[in-house]
């Protein structure tokens, strides 16, 4: 099965229906039930469209192409079908202690390096990951240029300590750096418009640490589970240092402070032969951002997270049934958020271009005010969650069903309860709502997946028969959201948050097959459809429908190495109902994008399992085309289609020792 | 005194048949006409992965229908489908292929695929030789086969009585020694690969430092002046299959010489294939391929070190061999 991955809204959906499948037939038998875990069970909703900066898992991928592509949704997107690893496989997830590797392509010179080192010392085991990633503009299909370019070093170090085969404790330390990252013309350029105040980001950090402790016990405890995270993220933007042209009073730099701490902790027990879980989690958060303007950017010109105060907690219960053939797996869970801000009354001022004067001053309450009704900054949040999973196998376990139904709410993020952005023009304005309520789904959702006899993975058919091999799966899901929490503009334009009602139905289906013991092919499609039901329209943000073939020759049993050639071709439909259109919705979906197929080409051989090459051409045709999601662009309420590149030679070359 | 068990009965009352009636071949259709299909069974442990590696690549494609490879779980297993005809091609002790052939049953010695991959592994600090031993417990599997005779070879001529100055103790497969052992059930265990580094790479994961102290193929060479090299295990072939199908047997062993030098080249390819095959985890097998001296030799080749091995054992017990050395018949006319 090609590894679909995940990140974050209904994305995550697809994966749980695709974790549970995988579960289900792993838990299948006589053995005591354990429990799936909460991430598997709650499908982990998101803030809808959230703009971000690129994630940091996984550190390094030669799947996708060297270097962060922000444009290209296959790169980004942990959910997307990726060709296997291929050759590459056996040099890269190896025993050894050291594995390294560098990539380029020429098409937009992004050069990736990285290095991967573990070791162990009795009880004691260390792995250290760094990566480090630069990039600059790109050529499209027309081969226009691209506006893009960063760098990029990520680390990470994982401390464990395993003094039995029931103890774990594990820590560790993630430190991203993302420097110079330019965003493209659509948001940057004609910098003598008022409405072109988009920001490069000049540079993003990120700390996370991590502590876990697991521990198996004997007696009515079975287990217990607890961990802490606390992640700093500073970042810093601005729309002066790599473009020229800026006026005083149009210069705007933006610095944000995140700090954030969790903790979590559950314990197992079993109730005669029903395993249950009991947990708890906390968080605190604090996020200030503000944003500076005029000569020496001592005026604020917006106060976008205004010193948020956040306090959350927690309780999640999780059970299994064993009912024989099937399964039956429940969740209960209840949050509960406390939140505030410290900066409400700041005065924020908006300067005439020269920076000389003042044009207009507001402060975030009166923002609240105006655009969301209230002048309570205070909130206190509620939210009860429950879900119910039936999993069966049938045919021999050939044939794995689940079924799950389940009310989740998700609370409002900070960026949807307190963003406070002014703008001299009310379409540049973002304004948040306090008086937010949280989301529910109440969601149904089903998959199957089939297993022929012969089939073990994809590009492995099972050892010792020569049966068909081949793999069948698919889900389908159907959300009701009341209080969905949706960007929208005011009458006057500007873009706020609030509750609406919207209704999700995803499909996502695969079919793999292995031929031969060396030729493999797999389709996999998905489609989302949603709708705004308050106004009849269709959601921003949603990615169109999508088609993925791909096609391997591999060939693992020469003497002095292996190798392994493919394509892959991706189908992705034109948006049927987007959100492009600022009199008639939001225009949070930029126009002017259609349908259009890509074709990528890749071939990867290595020496011995120490060394590996894999080379490709991503867009073999110089396809010109755009996504209808370019998630990481900073933020901005008016976005433009931003093309992807056109043809990229792409290298890998790995070595372990 | 030899004392038959149900391994040595089956093996002498079918011998006991061929004596009488002239050899078994004839009791059976032969199994060798032209393009009829081929079963070739290998042995639960890491040379398999050879043989996998032989029937993934095609080997007999077009000189044969089908390919039926099955992995036997015990050496009774084997033997039984080596006596019946049942296994065509098969993974075997040289000794015991030899007992075999010496009872009349129509097999011969194709190749030597590993030269040796048993180990003493163990929890304690003060385990480095054989002679450490003396008095200490210990537990191995397959009583009378290759990991039990190989282990008293090496005991004897470290002078001790492995029966009364060593506490041995019999489980049923190497993993469950593995197991025993990790269980802290014992400290001492005698496992040939991949168990022996599935030991130690289990042992990490649990907390326990698993240590492999002895190499017994070394430590037969010390003690006689030899390499370190034993002719323990290989391919057994029926003799109707050599003579009806030599290109048959010919390029099966050709694709097991590229198979062991695939092995050696490629440990976590390897170790892969080895999984989907064998059940043991892949960097449990890839770890382990250094430890079990994969190299495929033609029997006849081999045969001054087949001898030599086969002389050592009948020093334990002559029956082991049933009695004397096989002749030419035993070795494949490569």
């Amino acid at each position: 099965m090609i590894k679909i991955k995940t990140k974050t809204g209904l994305a995550a959906l697809l994966w749980t229906s695709t974790a549970l499948v995988g579960t289900a037939q792993a838990d299948a038998g006589t053995k005591p039930l354990t429990l799936r875990g909460a991430l598997a069970l709650f499908p982990t909703f998101a803030q809808h469209d959230a703009r971000s900066p690129m994630a940091i898992m996984p550190i390094y991928d030669v799947t996708r192409m060297p270097g962060d592509w922000k444009y290209k949704r296959d790169e980004w997107d942990r959910t997307a079908v990726s060709p296997p690893l291929g050759a590459l496989d056996s040099v890269i997830n190896t025993p050894r202690p050291v594995v390294a590797g560098f990539g380029f392509t020429d098409n937009g010179a992004a050069r990736q390096a990285f290095v991967d080192v573990k070791t162990r010392a009795g009880a004691f085991l260390m792995r250290g990951v760094g990566t480090y990633k630069w990039g600059g503009s790109y050529d499209d299909g027309d081969g226009d240029r691209v506006r893009a370019g960063y760098g990029r070093d990520t680390e990470q170090i994982i401390l464990g300590y395993l003094p039995d085969a029931d103890t774990a404790l594990k820590a560790i330390v993630i430190r991203d750096e993302i420097r110079d990252d330019k965003q493209a013309a659509t948001t940057v350029e004609a910098p003598n418009s008022a409405l072109q105040s988009g920001t490069d980001s000049l540079k993003t950090t990120r700390y996370i640490g991590k502590l876990l402790f697991d521990k198996t016990l004997e007696g009515a405890l079975e287990a217990v589970h607890a961990e802490t995270t606390v992640v700093f993220a500073d970042r810093r933007n601005n729309n002066f240092t790599f473009q020229d042209g800026r006026q005083p009073g149009q210069r705007q730099e933006a610095d944000v402070d995140r700090r954030k701490v969790e903790g979590r902790v559950h314990g197992d027990t079993r109730l005669g032969d029903i395993p249950f879980r009991l947990g708890v989690r906390g968080l605190y958060d604090s996020h200030d951002a503000d944003r500076a303007t005029g000569i020496s950017l001592e005026t604020f010109s917006a106060v976008q997270y205004p010193d948020v105060t956040r306090l959350e907690a927690e309780v999640f219960a999780e059970s299994a049934l064993d009912l024989g053939m099937a399964r039956l797996d429940l969740g209960l869970r209840w949050q509960h958020a406390i939140t505030g801000i410290g900066r409400a009354d700041e005065p924020v001022s908006w300067l005439n271009p020269t920076g000389t004067s003042v044009v207009s001053t507001t402060t975030p309450r009166a923002l609240y005010r105006q655009y969301a009704g209230t002048d309570d900054t205070d909130t206190s949040l509620h939210a009860i969650s429950a879900v119910a999973t039936m999993s069966r196998s049938w045919l021999d376990k050939a044939l794995d069903t689940h079924l799950s139904l389940g009310r989740i709410a998700r609370l409002p993020e900070n960026q949807e309860l307190y963003f406070a952005r002014n703008h001299a023009q009310a379409r540049m304005r973002a304004v948040g709502n306090p008086g937010l309520d949280p989301e529910v789904h109440y969601r149904v959702e089903a998959g199957a997946s089939y297993e022929s006899a012969g089939w073990l993975d994809f590009g492995r058919k099972a050892p010792l028969m020569d049966a068909a091999s081949y793999r069948l799966s698919g889900s389908v899901s159907h959300d009701h959201v009341d209080n969905f929490i949706s960007r929208d503009r005011a009458g006057d334009q500007t873009l706020i948050w609030r509750n609406m009602d919207a209704r999700f139905t995803s499909l996502t289906l695969s079919a793999e097959w292995n031929p031969t013991r060396t030729l493999s092919a797999g389709v996999y499609g998905r489609a989302t459809w949603a709708e705004n039901l308050d106004e009849d329209r269709g959601l921003y943000g949603i990615a169109p429908a999508e088609a993925v073939f791909l096609v391997d020759y591999h060939d693992r049993l020469g003497v002095h190495g292996t190798w392994n050639a493919g394509l892959k071709v991706r189908a992705v439909a034109g948006p049927t109902d987007p959100d492009d259109d600022l009199n008639t919705g939001t225009a949070l979906d930029p126009e002017d994008i259609d349908a259009f197929a890509v074709l990528d080409v890749y071939g990867g051989v290595q020496v011995h399992d120490r060394v590996g090459v894999r080379l490709g051409i991503s867009n073999v045709l110089d396809t010109e085309y755009a996504e209808l999601d370019p998630h990481y662009v900073t933020d901005t309420p008016n976005p433009g289609p931003i093309n992807a590149p056109g043809r990229a030679f792409f290298l890998w070359t790995v070595v372990n020792f | 005194m030899f004392r038959p068990d149900r391994r040595s009965f089956l093996a002498l009352s079918l011998a006991g048949a061929a004596a009488t009636g002239g050899g078994l071949a004839p009791l059976w259709p032969s199994r060798a006409a032209a393009g009829s299909p081929v079963t070739i069974s290998g042995m639960p442990s890491a040379p398999s992965v050879t043989l996998a590696h032989a029937v993934e690549s095609g080997a007999l494609n077009g000189l044969v229908d089908a390919v039926d490879f099955t992995i036997w779980k015990t050496p009774d297993q084997m033997r039984a489908g080596a006596i019946s005809g049942a296994m065509d091609i098969f993974a075997t002790p040289s000794y015991a292929c030899a007992n075999l052939h010496n009872r009349g049953v129509p097999v011969r010695m194709l190749n030597i695929m590993t030269w040796g991959l048993l180990y003493v592994v163990t929890t304690d600090d003060t385990i480095d030789s054989p002679e450490d031993l003396a008095g200490r417990s210990l537990v191995l599997a397959f009583k009378d086969d290759a990991p039990d005779l190989i282990f008293r070879l090496v005991a004897s001529n470290a002078g001790l009585d492995p029966r009364g100055d060593i506490d041995v103790t019999y489980a049923g497969t190497p993993m469950e020694v593995v197991q025993l052992l990790l269980a802290g059930k014992t400290d001492i265990a005698v496992v040939p690969e991949p168990a022996a580094t599935a030991a130690i790479l289990r042992g990490r994961r649990a907390g326990r430092t698993v240590r492999r102290a002895v190499d017994l193929t070394a430590e037969l060479g010390r003690q006689t002046g030899r390499p370190a090299r034993i002719a323990q295990a290989g391919l057994g072939v029926q003799e109707d299959l050599v003579q009806h199908r030599p290109e048959v047997v010919q390029a099966f062993h050709d694709a097991c010489v590229r198979g062991g030098q695939w092995a050696n080249n490629n440990p976590a390819s390897a170790g892969r294939l080895g999984q989907d095959y064998l059940g043991v985890k892949a960097p449990i097998i890839e770890k382990s391929i250094p430890h079990f001296r994969v190299d495929v030799t033609p029997s006849r080749e081999a045969r001054a070190d087949i001898e030599f091995y086969l002389n050592s054992l009948m020093r334990l017990n002559p029956d082991i061999v049933a009695g004397r050395l096989p002749g030419d018949g035993y070795y494949w006319p490569a």
